[in-house]
């Protein structure tokens, strides 16, 4: 670093007029006062605050991830995380907060930080939010929100404790945000949290690290089959959610279908069925690929039919490219996105799953199995991967177990109290 | 062997209207895809994982055709290892993973049989003082050549008195320049560079220097994308080199590591034109179908010449228009066509800030 030049500020307030030095900032971090209490009144009036403030919004209605934040913090939904933060204190044990969190957010998943942000808010700690400086719509519209409901006087105490900044990839910056973090959260990938590693921690303080994951969606052939039109087009619809909200870019997006088919014969009438519902519902959605990212699913498709026999390679539209594989060891979890599915057809679940899955499947998205036979699946594979079973349609609803960590017990200590009864030897 | 494209290749170049020399290149394409289908394993996977039938069809817009990055990802080669002559290498502007073709004695033959029948039909049969716009080190590795010495070195034949008139730090050699022009005044001249190389090093150097070119040919290529950037198009670029040193005959031309040889040089009306044994495709990016005269698409370029490769119809990520057919100014036949950008890159969303695309 160059000390005799002045870089001028280090980081901008996201949420403000302010500039900070790093250096001012860690000060205002640690005279942020005294901590607030998991569930603190003024943390949980922010919250309807905010979720009424992005509801609320002109046009937040076209923007699907405002809402679902939106959703996500209004009273009864933060009332439920309350009431699940509670339920986890015991006779001897009460939680409390770790002190302060500094999270790194990723560039590209527009609501991600609010995610991250949120339960460590609920939790009574102060925070650091990070945010890179390339900021969507979606993402300025957010900050907006957030801005003028923070601005208000009952938030004052929670205005001092939580700071949203925008910083470059400034090593300095990060090494000093780190070195006083009591819990680090690293989004952004397998190289942003190997990135961080470097920059020690002081000597309690924890990583939540969030590093590259795949998702996969299982479909339950017969299933398919049994459905009736009207079934399969909300189906198709759940899954085009899933898929090309981010443009197939999010952890959570399906990249792989495994087909569940008991029966011999491919699955071929419901897969036929299924790919023409979601050709249906892509098109109904208005969804179009840009011709840079239809050429690169072309080029990957190709690949992997070069790779081995027995590949079907499927253009549907440029929106939607299937690539039917014969067999699981010729996936690599590799993609493009902007919608290619790999699909494979399984006649032996539990041995398929066993065979394929790895510590970086994250969501699993299923359609039409049984529940006891999905539970009996978790169990079986025990923890070599995939972290959450969902329906299609909500694998990329975010809640406060992700990736295998519940965020409302990460950014919390536990206390024992457990002095015995007054008068007890 | 292949009589036909023998035959091509001996014709006068672009003497061919599209009619007869669509017959004649979807014959020689088919046997192509049924030739690589045969001894390429790869290609033949591909062929039959997206069922592309038929494969011996009427029209070129028939011809499976295959996008031109995959030969960044996967070895695509018709000819066993002991048979590969050449393997050349280029990393495009947009990756860092470059192209691997492979060359046995007979494609090489071919072109630089099929280059040498285009450029002296532009040029004449006599070799001229050929003046080269780079510096001498872009060829000094031939075993590692960059698209740009390769370019280069498939030119330097069609000349004699080389003088590469930069030096290693791009700075233009003034002297040596005129020394050369002075040792062959009276004669005509060669020139040949990359376009943004020709423009800023060489053209902008020499703006009011009096230098004359009038009888000179420059040959350039490399495309527009950092003139583009700069508010040069090709209008411009031409006007300003006449301007600046009576140059007339400039001819910019398009193609691609992917199908050496088989490159499309401008004529004087400002129009792409493919040799009698190739030809270009407009694709509509929705439907992949050809689109109208007039109106602009992807190019897929054709060619009869890769046989040690898979490579003889290739849709690349330019975007152009064909013009017209049969009806060029210039008067040369087939299709005329101009290249006018490169498709976006994609950006995609997602939870990883480092985008992997690793194969």
């Amino acid at each position: 670093m160059n000390d005799a030049a002045d870089p001028g500020p280090d980081l901008r307030s996201a949420a403000s007029d302010e500039t900070w030095s790093v250096d001012e900032l860690v000060a205002a971090v640690r005279a942020a006062g005294p901590r607030m209490a998991p569930f603190d009144d003024q943390v949980v009036a922010f919250c309807g605050a905010l979720s009424r403030e992005l509801l609320g919004v002109p046009g937040s209605r076209d923007l699907p991830a405002v809402v679902a934040l939106g959703y996500w913090l209004r009273p009864a939904s933060v009332e439920r995380a309350r009431e699940a933060f509670r339920a986890q204190e015991d006779a001897h044990t009460i939680l409390v907060p770790r002190g302060t969190v500094f999270h790194v957010t990723p560039a590209n998943v527009d609501t991600m930080f609010a995610y991250s942000w949120i339960p460590a808010l609920l939790t009574g700690n102060a925070n650091v939010v990070r945010l890179s400086g390339r900021v969507t719509d979606v993402t300025r519209r957010l900050l907006d929100s957030v801005a003028r409901v923070i601005e208000g006087p009952a938030f004052e105490d929670l205005r001092r404790r939580n700071q949203l900044v925008f910083a470059g990839h400034d090593d300095r910056i990060s090494r000093a945000l780190s070195s006083v973090a009591d819990v680090r959260v690293v989004w952004g990938g397998d190289a942003t949290v190997q990135h961080f590693r470097a920059f020690p921690l002081p000597p309690r303080g924890r990583d939540v690290t969030f590093p590259n994951r795949h998702s996969l969606a299982i479909i339950d052939a017969d299933a398919v089959e049994a459905a009736d039109d009207e079934d399969i087009a909300a189906l198709a619809d759940r899954f085009f959610n899933d898929a090309y909200w981010f443009d197939q870019g999010a952890c959570s997006s399906p990249r792989l279908v495994v087909w569940s088919s008991p029966g011999a014969g491919g699955a071929e009438a419901p897969r036929r069925r299924f790919k023409a519902a979601v050709g249906d519902a892509i098109r109904r959605r208005g969804y179009v690929a840009q011709t840079g990212i239809a050429i690169e699913k072309m080029v990957l498709g190709y690949r992997r039919a070069a790779a081995a026999d027995g590949v079907r390679y499927e253009r549907d539209s440029n929106e939607a490219t299937w690539v039917e594989l014969p067999d699981l060891d010729l996936y690599d979890r590799a993609t493009c996105g902007g919608g290619i599915f790999f699909e494979f057809v399984s006649y032996d679940l539990e041995t398929d799953l066993s065979a394929l899955v790895r510590p970086e499947d994250q969501t699993a998205a299923c359609f039409g199995l049984r529940p006891d036979v999905v539970r009996a699946l978790a169990r079986r594979l025990n923890g070599r991967g995939i972290d959450r079973w969902v329906p299609i349609g909500r694998a990329l609803e975010f809640g406060r177990i992700w990736d295998g960590y519940d965020l409302l017990q990460e950014f919390t200590r536990r206390v024992v109290v457990d002095v015995g009864r007054p008068g007890a030897p | 062997m292949d009589d036909e494209l023998e035959r091509l290749l001996d014709l006068e170049q672009y003497s061919l209207g599209v009619r007869e020399k669509e017959a004649w290149l979807v014959r020689g394409l088919n046997r192509l895809t049924a030739h690589h289908a045969q001894r390429c394993p790869a290609y033949a996977r591909m062929l039959e994982a997206a069922s592309q039938e038929p494969l011996d069809g009427a029209r070129l817009d028939e011809v499976p055709y295959l996008p031109v990055s995959l030969f960044k990802w996967i070895k695509l080669a018709s000819v066993p290892d002991d048979e590969i002559f050449r393997v050349m290498t280029s990393s495009g502007t947009t990756s860092q993973v470059p192209s691997r073709v492979y060359l046995d004695i007979e494609t090489a033959r071919l072109q630089t049989r099929a280059l040498s029948s285009i450029v002296t039909h532009h040029l004449g049969p006599r070799r001229r003082p050929m003046l080269i716009i780079d510096q001498p080190g872009v060829i000094a590795d031939r075993r590692h050549l960059s698209a740009r010495g390769a370019g280069i070195l498939g030119m330097l034949s069609y000349g004699r008195d080389h003088l590469y008139v930069l030096d290693d730090q791009m700075r233009l050699d003034r002297a040596g320049l005129q020394a050369w022009l002075d040792r062959h005044a009276g004669e005509d001249l060669l020139l040949f560079g990359f376009t943004f190389m020709v423009w800023q090093y060489f053209c902008q150097q020499l703006s009011g220097a009096g230098v004359d070119l009038s009888r000179a040919t420059l040959v350039h290529s490399g495309g527009w994308k950092k003139l583009a950037d700069a508010r040069v198009d090709a209008p411009t670029f031409r006007a300003r080199l006449r301007e600046t040193f009576g140059l007339e005959h400039v001819h910019d031309f398009y193609g691609m590591v992917e199908q050496v040889g088989s490159v499309f040089f401008e004529c004087p009306a400002g129009y792409l034109h493919p040799p009698n044994f190739a030809d270009v495709l407009v694709r509509d990016p929705r439907s992949w179908a050809p689109v109208p005269v007039g109106e602009a698409g992807i190019v897929e370029v054709l060619s009869l010449l890769p046989r040690s490769y898979p490579g003889h119809a290739l849709l690349t990520e330019d975007i152009g228009v064909v013009h017209g057919v049969d009806d060029c100014p210039c008067g040369r036949k087939g299709r005329r066509f101009t290249v006018t950008g490169r498709v976006a890159k994609s950006e995609i969303r997602g939870c990883s800030d480092t985008h992997e695309r690793r194969g």
